[in-house]
């Protein structure tokens, strides 16, 4: 059962009477509740059913300019007294702060949850799944996949008269899998999507199918011959990752402490003219976006790269006070890069000698964006073409020139239903074989 | 909550069974160059029950706990596992391995620290740090605390009780030079609680010393050359190797999954100087980062030798890969929410000690590298591994010669192990190892200095 908004509305009224007789000069009241049936396959079989109910409440206090914050997922009476307390006592035992605050008053309702789950739909469809992979994938290993529908509802109340309700449904499937032939394996992979409904087969969800299909031509793989200053394309799964790189370096932590290499950056251009890249938690078409930010505003759809110019760091409430900037429309994730005007084939013929990158599995980038790690589940390209499978190819670059670089980006995007991307060539990444 | 209440439901159990009640208790408190930015406390509490019925399971948890509660959980996951049963029909054989008792708890017998004092352990060392190195750019200063306790009957008559606790103390540096920040951090602490680890600011002061000077040579160093060196991977290093790229292969569902340890068992796969272990809770005489007695599936757990003297020996289990394999189940299954059900983990992995001296295996090298703490690893069915290196020191004649900034090693474990050609005399564990398989959970991972090949990145 999904909590009702009258529900939600009980227990943060309650919660809320009791912080303020705390004597706190803001209070704020955080409450998610989730509701999550999962199937799941392993080894190539369906194996386990989950039905899983969870709540979380977040209370914080500031008081004297000192701030605590304490989440528990009871919410009875004496749970919810004994949060109270102990919040308060953090608060106490913490530091003064003037950026400590909470979000305006506001007002949001919004119910997108649908009528999920379907509980036999989504048998059928996993089943379908699984023996269509075998049918038509014979050396494919299914490891694991999950395939589940949550509905999550989150309600916000604070002192200043905030009161912001969001629910939603969406379902959720991933993959992971790797081919075997006699002795030999591919590398594993995985691919994730999010979706509002069961209405595809879901080899057909985002590049599910382009992934698994490509699993048995790595089964055989060489290393990249020698060491070159090459150039990559990037998948729009792998772009994914170097995004989540870019973009934490304009989220709190980077920004507060200084050491991002993108603190002065706003209005100047740090990405290649070809990069136009937003963050659409509102999106209808991005299934399971969210409608509150972390700190209790209402989200709003975001543009953090224009043309290759930032527009927007991804600041909080705290850290926009800390670093003396906008707080950031939204929290990030859910993002869409605009697609360019090649196709991938003309990408791909464009590079004489480089690779066709898959998935990176790398160390965090070093605090100057610098990187390095695998090239996984990748293909050289040499001469235009893609070749062979590579094993043991490391890669090094830096976050920041990686995207200054980015010379196409193409024409087709995989929507993963929790991001929209193109595949991205880019150049000047070190590559190193055997 | 404890074992009592859980034997009012027994009657409830119509299949096989496993009724678990598990609180876990967070605390973090970070100061970012000397902002309180994070002060949480996270309680997540909660019952689930797991039901296995002709092959397949059903699951289901709730936070809450009443008696009613209870009796819905056991009733949704046998209905879960029946509506499987019933698509199914696999007619597998019933899980039969009798029981185990436990009762371990590690609550701290010390007076607890109140957040005020655990705030102000943080800013002494804040201060400290601030004072002592005022070329620092940035500083960041956690507290990072996890209490895990469960209480766990199953219908086999298992019935078992643990409180496992770790705290942290987590501290960041950055130095900018003019060329872009540097940055390294360290870890300290492990198992207990807060009072049992810290308490002392000054007592961490000759680390944190260290630290900076280790953050100082890096900055000044140098960018390894890429290609295959001969390299000495350093305890932290050996630990994640161990776990990431060895451990995680031998997981039984893994090999159900396509690991290549599939193909190994009994077989040559590592230097005759190479044995690891999965210990359960006692390593070479000593109590282990994080100890496991009964596991989540209501077996004993035991040590799992996975490799000995080179040779690859066995698997981990937990009862139901058990059966496939027709062997017996090793404590393995583990879960790291009450929402979560246990899936095969490792306890704490480690390669045991050789004979070597850690100067002998440096002066052995003419041209390479000593490695020597790791940021993250990730392995994969191949044992094909990338872990990141964000301290170490190139090797020039058999000497330590500059820092290195940070890089990136990677191989196919099953292939680098057998290019080992010495492995120190001592070992020492991380205190800070968690294991990201579906469910993040503590680990223990640890080992000797080794001598070997290794692929490096670079510029």
């Amino acid at each position: 059962m999904k909590m009702s908004y009258e529900k939600s509305t009980d227990i943060l009224n309650k919660s809320c009477e009791s912080l303020k007789a705390t004597g706190a000069e803001k209070t704020a009241c955080d409450l998610t509740h989730s509701m999550t049936h999962e199937l799941n396959v392993d080894g190539g079989e369906i194996s386990l059913l989950r039905t899983i109910f969870d709540t979380e409440l977040t209370l914080t206090v500031i008081k004297d300019a000192k701030k605590g914050t304490m989440t528990t997922n009871r919410t009875d009476e004496d749970a919810v007294n004994e949060t109270v307390r102990e919040t308060y006592d953090i608060a106490l035992s913490s530091e003064k702060d003037p950026a400590y605050d909470i979000s305006e008053k506001n007002t949001l309702r919004r119910e997108a949850a649908g009528d999920g789950p379907d509980a036999d739909r989504m048998y059928e469809r996993l089943k379908e799944f699984v023996t269509d992979v075998k049918a038509t994938y014979p050396s494919v290993i299914l490891e694991q996949a999950i395939l589940d529908y949550k509905v999550l509802t989150r309600h916000y109340k604070n002192s200043n008269e905030a009161d912001l309700y969001h629910e939603r449904g969406f379902y959720q499937f991933t993959v992971m899998f790797s081919a075997k032939k006699g002795e030999k394996s591919s590398s594993f992979n995985f691919a994730d999507v999010t979706m509002n409904d069961l209405s595809h087969h879901l080899l057909e969800a985002g590049g599910v199918k382009r992934l698994i299909g490509e699993a048995p031509r790595l089964i055989d793989t060489r290393p990249f011959p020698g060491k070159c200053i090459g150039e990559i394309v990037m998948t729009p799964e792998c772009l994914l990752d170097f995004i989540m790189f870019l973009s934490s370096h304009l989220s709190d932590r980077a920004m507060i402490t200084g050491t991002s290499f993108l603190k002065d950056a706003l209005g100047e251009e740090v990405a290649s003219p070809l990069v136009t890249l937003k963050s659409l938690p509102l999106d209808p078409s991005m299934a399971g976006g969210y409608a509150i930010t972390q700190d209790g505003f209402p989200a709003e759809n975001l543009t953090l790269i224009e043309k290759g110019v930032l527009k927007s760091y991804l600041l909080s409430q705290y850290g926009a006070a800390k670093c003396k900037r906008e707080r950031a429309a939204n929290n990030g994730r859910f993002y869409l890069l605009e697609p360019g005007r090649d196709s991938l084939e003309s990408m791909i013929r464009s590079v004489k000698k480089g690779l066709l990158l898959t998935r990176f599995s790398g160390g965090n980038p070093g605090e100057n964006g610098d990187f390095s790690g695998v090239a996984k589940n990748s293909f050289l390209i040499e001469n235009g073409e893609i070749k062979n499978g590579l094993s043991e190819t490391m890669i090094s670059g830096n976050v920041k020139e990686l995207f200054r670089n980015i010379k196409a980006v193409s024409a087709e995007v995989s929507d993963s239903g929790h991001s929209r991307l193109p595949w991205a060539l880019t150049d000047q990444i070190t590559i190193s074989g055997k | 909550m404890n074992l009592e209440y859980l034997d009012k439901f027994r009657d409830d159990f119509s299949e096989y069974t496993e009724l678990r009640y598990q609180k876990n208790r967070n605390l973090r408190i970070t100061l970012l160059n000397g902002d309180v930015v994070a002060n949480t406390r996270n309680h997540s509490s909660g019952i689930s029950a797991r039901v296995y019925a002709g092959g397949v399971w059903g699951f289901s948890a709730s936070p809450e706990t009443s008696e009613a509660d209870v009796k819905s959980v056991i009733r949704a996951a046998t209905r879960n596992a029946q509506f499987l049963d019933s698509r199914e029909n696999r007619n597998a054989m019933p899980l039969a391995y009798g029981s185990a008792q436990g009762y371990h708890d590690f609550s701290t017998i010390q007076q607890r620290a109140t957040p005020k004092e655990m705030t102000a352990f943080l800013r002494e060392i804040d201060n400290y740090l601030k004072k002592s190195y005022p070329d620092v750019s940035a500083r960041g200063v956690t507290m990072a605390n996890l209490d895990m306790e469960k209480a766990l009957l199953n219908s086999e008559g298992s019935r078992a009780y643990s409180m496992i606790p770790r705290a942290l103390l987590i501290v960041s540096l950055t130095l900018d030079k003019g060329e872009g920040p540097v940055d390294l951090y360290d870890v300290y602490g492990g198992f207990g609680q807060y009072e049992d680890n810290f308490g002392i600011p000054e007592d961490f002061f000759e680390r944190l010393d260290r630290l900076y000077g280790k953050l100082k040579e890096k900055a000044e160093g140098i960018y390894p050359e890429a290609g295959e060196h001969d390299v000495i991977m350093d305890a932290d290093l050996a630990g994640i190797l161990a776990h990431e790229a060895i451990g995680h292969t031998t997981e039984a569902d893994i090999v159900l999954g396509g690991s290549v340890a599939g193909d190994y068992l009994d077989k040559e796969v590592a230097s005759p100087l190479i044995s690891l272990t999965d210990f359960a809770h006692t390593a070479l005489g000593v109590q282990c980062p994080v100890p496991v007695f009964v596991d989540d599936e209501g077996t004993e757990a035991k040590d799992v030798p996975i490799i000995e003297q080179g040779i690859l020996k066995s698997y981990l289990f937990n009862k139901e890969t058990a059966l496939h394999f027709g062997f017996a189940p090793t404590g393995n299954a583990r879960a790291s929410e009450y929402s979560d059900e246990p899936l095969i983990r490792m306890r704490n992995t480690a390669i045991l000690p050789g004979k070597d001296r850690l100067e002998d295996m440096v002066a052995s090298i003419d041209h390479g590298y000593y490695l020597a703490k790791a940021s993250n690893g990730q392995a994969d069915t191949t044992s094909e591994f990338m872990f990141g290196v964000v301290m170490g020191y190139e090797i020039k004649n058999g000497k330590l010669g500059k820092a290195l900034k940070n890089t990136t090693i990677s191989g196919i474990a099953f292939d680098m192990l057998k290019t080992v050609t010495m492995v120190s005399d001592e070992m020492s564990w991380s205190c800070a190892g968690m294991c990201g398989k579906k469910q993040a959970i503590p680990v223990g991972m640890g080992g000797p200095a080794v001598k070997c090949r290794i692929n490096i990145g670079g510029k």
